[in-house]
């Protein structure tokens, strides 16, 4: 039975080799960067869990097929001390990935709250089915105009809904927050690089919940004040 | 006809069950391919986006209310747990009786969404304040369907548990009865405790859209997120309503198909199940990371989501280990419950993802989600469904399925599923969000799109295979060559006919101290 | 001009109450909605009542009350901020906040007349328990042209009115998170200790510390209302709560009744 526990500890040791601090220094630009990182770690970590798990299922079921119409089984019977054995020493293995993953994700979780001190604050209203955005200096803009940012400064959203739950969900930004009525809620990203991204609703909220689109618009400082002139209400 | 109507048998019972989910599924399918249909290419092509929208709300609603968590307590605890444990009928038959019509009742009234004016377009969660002061969907259907199944299982639950608790068979102890039973007293203990809540919720959403009140209205005092919670608070343990139930019957069929008792059946029971009972009341708000909570209830509701994979672990473990030193015999069922083996993995891993609140701040509501339930309800929960009806036809007909048609609608659905639901994981990585009439925005994604629409048209043909093998060879299939095909060690196979008559077991059954439903070695003693 | 001409002072009460039609009292409210999560600007520089200077930010590392007064104002504003001190120490008397540790108080003057000395005058005259002394900032602009720009970011209207020789402004608490965000903004006139309680532990509710878990379970049980800008019970919590008795009250009524008829079948037997 000893021989089973061949499988299950490569799982071990390659978690503990993962939680090994090489990034635990974390300098990362931005939290969209470090969800690549944490993402690409838990693909390698369900990844070999899944692969243990699935190479033991299929040999196990090509192997123990019957030979005979009277064959039957010859799987353990185990004393109480076994049966915790087999019970206990899973358990601690699953638990401590929970918790080198529970680790991580807080980690990532704490950078993604964290809203840096030179953020610029735009307010975003949603409502059935547009987006409004209002710039600290009064400029405004909707969906089909964009949310025009300037590169390299980090924006923090602060949300409300003016009807029912919206959500703004950059994808390629990896965050997204509900818009709830009655309360502000709020998101950041860190526009680094000049160009286009989607966001889009992804709270549903009626007919046209699917057309609640519109594209984030990445510009350069000097694109960004000459359009927020432009936009003043 | 009068007999079925006025039954109190369990079992009569529980084909009704059988019947009214499959009926659920069935439409609850064809919505499923509509709204594939409407998806396979960018812009509206088949249907208006309300319609879509009506029937995204059916598809979710049928599927879990009618379908799931129907088939997979009321039929399968109503057919096969009695006999199980060797108790002549459930501890209240006319109770039973009743709940099975509440619940048919409930079907009917959710049927009738496409016949009213306003059908309800508010998804199957019915957050506040769409569906109370914006939709104008019939926000009653669903509250009264809910309310209607809700005190079926309700009723379903008090009877079981009763049953269990007092009517098993002279000599049966607590470590001697089938997992299968304790999958379904972990089910019916969260039905019992968390329904009325749910029940509570939707009472209060029809008083605030009918009557005038002002439970959820935030200007008024009111809170959305509380909804959300209440809502969660019930439908995330109603996973586990799913779960348990499916894991219970594969672990019965592969132990009775591999010839093996259970591995580790102590540490499946006590960790697993009561393991899953307990942390899964405790896990509701993973769906509600993205909903402006604060942040300390965010990253404690990840550890113990992430936790949950512990007794999941566990009893997959004992999923898989009871083949070990098997003597696996490969019938439809078996073909069933192996592919769990596969989906239970792909289901549950990529759950993890999801536990963490700062991944889901990706992932959520996106096709990746929409990805995962339906690997672990739309596939494993189902496919263990499938698996008990081809696995105890023979005890409920007294004849043979068709095991070659069996088999090839077997193939057909499980290489239907998987084409369509990797390339949704996929785009759900990427950013597709769920619940889209249309993806003007993200036109790359046809592709993918098309090709699980090409998956769902084999599932579709998978599923009609099945239905025709199921109706002809109950009707006319082969006789069984005996009561116990499968040489299962379990009472309901030992002990009854096929079909088992009026009172199940012709002998009230009793059991010896070392006797377990799980024993398959040639008795050399006597 | 002529329409702030028409307006009678409404010197006496601690709320404002126009007489008039012609002036908007929404004008001299807050529009909560609107500016909830607004954050105060963390470097405007302010001056204490002692005449040291110190940074917005630097306050609001914990959650703070906010009140906007001046401090040549000899009716309303002292009445005002005399509420607030009543209202803190009641709330406190609830037992579940602590001023000091949850909460800090900041009156800050929108006149530019006032100074570090008009400021302590009036401190002294509000004549505070040893506590609130400690607690309590009364402070004025550095720099004149912050005030505009402070009050607008916040929607806060106030103007001069040469005949009656006084301000006409909003008499608003407003709560500030430790991050120095707009959490609640309540008007006089109908709070009770409870709500400035309830105020103070929003504003910390995402800064758990296990002492405060009963102020969190006190801080679920009600939610705010923003048309009364009052707290009151959460009845959906209490009726969920309740309904968890439901179903195993029903399943106890039913194992009972089994066993009854299992012991009278054992009897029989």
């Amino acid at each position: 039975m000893n021989r089973w526990m061949f499988f299950i500890f490569p799982v071990a040791v390659v978690m503990s080799a993962f939680t090994l601090p090489a990034e635990a220094a974390g300098d990362f630009q931005d939290h969209t960067q470090e969800f690549e990182v944490v993402w690409h770690h838990l693909l390698w970590d369900i990844g070999i869990i899944g692969t243990i798990f699935g190479v033991i299922s299929a040999v196990f079921l090509i192997k123990y097929r019957r030979k005979s119409p009277n064959q039957v089984g010859g799987g353990p019977r185990f004393t109480m001390a076994q049966s915790l054995a087999w019970g206990l020493i899973p358990a601690l293995i699953f638990m401590a990935d929970d918790f080198y993953l529970a680790a991580q994700g807080w980690k990532l979780w704490i950078d993604q709250r964290s809203v840096p001190e030179n953020a610029m604050e735009v307010q975003v209203t949603g409502q059935m089915w547009s987006w409004n955005f209002e710039y600290e200096n009064g400029a405004t803009s909707d969906n089909d105009e964009g949310l025009v940012v300037p590169v390299g400064t980090p924006v923090v959203l602060r949300m409300k809904s003016e009807d029912v739950i919206h959500s703004f969900f950059i994808p390629d930004f990896r965050i997204k927050e509900d818009l709830m009525p009655g309360r502000v809620t709020y998101l950041w990203f860190n526009p680094a690089k000049i160009g286009e991204h989607v966001f889009t609703c992804t709270e549903f909220c009626g007919t046209d919940h699917s057309h609640m689109f519109g594209k984030v618009k990445i510009v350069s400082k000097q694109q960004f004040d000459q359009w927020s002139e432009a936009h003043k209400s | 006809m009068k007999e079925w109507i006025f039954t109190t048998d369990h079992k009569r019972v529980g084909i009704l069950y059988l019947i009214g989910s499959m009926a659920a599924f069935a439409v609850a399918g064809l919505l499923a391919m509509a709204i594939r249909f409407e998806l396979t290419w960018v812009g509206p092509t088949l249907i208006e986006a309300d319609t879509y929208n009506v029937f995204l709300y059916f598809h979710g609603a049928a599927m879990i209310l009618g379908f799931l968590i129907p088939g997979l307590t009321g039929f399968m605890a109503n057919y096969l747990l009695p006999m199980m444990i060797g108790a002549h009928d459930v501890a209240f038959p006319r109770l039973n009786a009743l709940s099975v019509w509440l619940y048919w009742f409930g079907i009917v009234l959710a049927l009738l969404t496409f016949v009213v004016p306003d059908p309800p377009d508010i998804m199957w969660t019915g957050y506040a304040p769409y569906s109370t002061q914006y939709s104008s969907g019939n926000l009653s259907f669903y509250v009264f369907t809910v309310h209607l199944i809700g005190f079926s299982s309700l009723l379903g639950a008090v009877n079981f548990l009763c049953t269990v608790i007092y009517m098993r068979a002279p000599g049966m102890g607590w470590n001697q009865i089938n997992f299968f039973v304790w999958t379904i007293l972990g089910a019916f203990v969260i039905q019992l405790i968390f329904v009325p809540v749910l029940a509570t919720a939707v009472t209060l959403l029809l008083l605030d859209k009918y009557l005038g009140t002002s439970f959820f209205v935030p200007s008024a005092g009111g809170d959305v997120l509380l909804y959300e919670n209440l809502f969660w608070f019930y439908s995330h343990p109603a996973v586990y309503v799913i779960l348990l139930p499916a894991v219970g019957a594969l672990m019965e069929i592969i132990s009775t198909m591999s010839k093996n008792p259970i591995f580790n059946y102590r540490v499946a029971v006590y960790g697993g199940v009561w393991g899953v009972v307990l942390l899964g009341s405790d896990v509701w708000a993973h769906h509600l990371y993205t909903s402006g909570m604060v942040d300390w209830v965010r990253i404690g509701m990840m550890v113990t989501t992430l936790i949950i994979s512990v007794p999941v672990g566990l009893i997959t473990i004992s999923l898989v280990f009871t083949l070990y030193k098997g003597a696996i015999r490969f019938n439809t069922g078996m073909y069933y419950a192996a592919s769990c083996l596969y989906l239970i993995l792909i289901g549950g891993l990529t759950g993890i993802p999801l536990a963490m609140s700062s991944l889901t701040l990706h992932l959520g509501e996106t096709y990746f989600v929409m990805a995962h339930f339906h690997f672990i309800m739309g596939m494993l929960a189902t496919f263990a469904l499938f698996a008990s009806v081809y696995h105890w036809f023979p005890k409920m007909t007294g004849r043979m399925y068709n095991e070659k048609v069996g088999k090839a609608g077997f193939w057909l659905n499980f290489i239907g599923v998987n084409l369509t639901f990797y390339p949704l994981f996929i785009i759900g990585v990427e950013g597709m969000p769920r619940r889209y009439f249309d993806y003007e925005m993200f036109p790359q994604f046809q592709g993918s799109q098309q090709l699980a629409t090409v998956g769902a048209i084999l599932v579709a043909a998978g599923i009609a295979v099945m239905l025709i093998n199921w109706i002809y060879s109950a009707i006319s299939g082969e006789k069984a060559p005996n009561n116990n095909p499968w040489e299962s060690a379990s009472l309901e196979w030992t002990a009854t006919a096929s079909p088992p008559g009026p009172g199940n077991f012709p002998q009230p059954p009793e059991v010896s101290a070392d006797w377990t439903p799980y024993d398959y070695q040639p008795r050399t003693a006597s | 001009m002529a329409m702030i001409v028409a307006v009678a002072p409404g010197v006496a009460s601690g709320a404002y109450k126009p007489t008039v039609s012609d002036i908007d009292p929404e004008l001299f409210r807050l529009d909560e909605s609107k500016y909830l999560g607004a954050k105060i600007d963390p470097d405007v520089i302010l001056v204490d009542e002692k005449g040291s200077e110190f940074a917005m930010g630097d306050f609001t590392d914990k959650s703070a009350v906010l009140v906007l007064s001046y401090y040549t104002c000899d009716g309303a504003c002292p009445a005002f901020n005399a509420e607030l001190e009543g209202l803190l120490e009641e709330a406190e008397a609830l037992g579940r906040v602590r001023i000091g540790d949850d909460v800090r108080i900041l009156t800050i003057s929108f006149d530019k007349n006032d100074n570090a000395m008009t400021a302590a005058h009036f401190k002294k005259n509000m004549g505070l328990s040893e506590r609130l002394e400690k607690n309590w900032t009364f402070a004025t602009f550095k720099n004149h042209e912050d005030i505009s720009k402070f009050t607008t970011k916040i929607g806060f209207n106030f103007f001069w009115s040469p005949q009656d020789r006084m301000f006409y402004h909003p008499n608003a608490f407003i709560f500030l998170s430790p991050e120095g965000r707009i959490v609640r903004v309540m008007h006089s006139s109908n709070i009770e200790p409870r709500d400035m309680e309830l105020a103070i532990i929003d504003t910390n509710f995402n800064r758990l510390q296990p002492s405060q878990i009963i102020a969190i379970a006190v801080g679920l049980c009600y939610s705010y209302n923003y048309k009364e800008g009052k707290y009151g019970l959460n009845y959906p919590l209490f009726i969920a709560v309740g309904s968890l008795f439901i179903g195993v009250g029903a399943f106890v009524y039913g194992a009972l009744k089994v066993k009854k008829r299992v012991k009278s079948k054992e009897m029989t037997a």
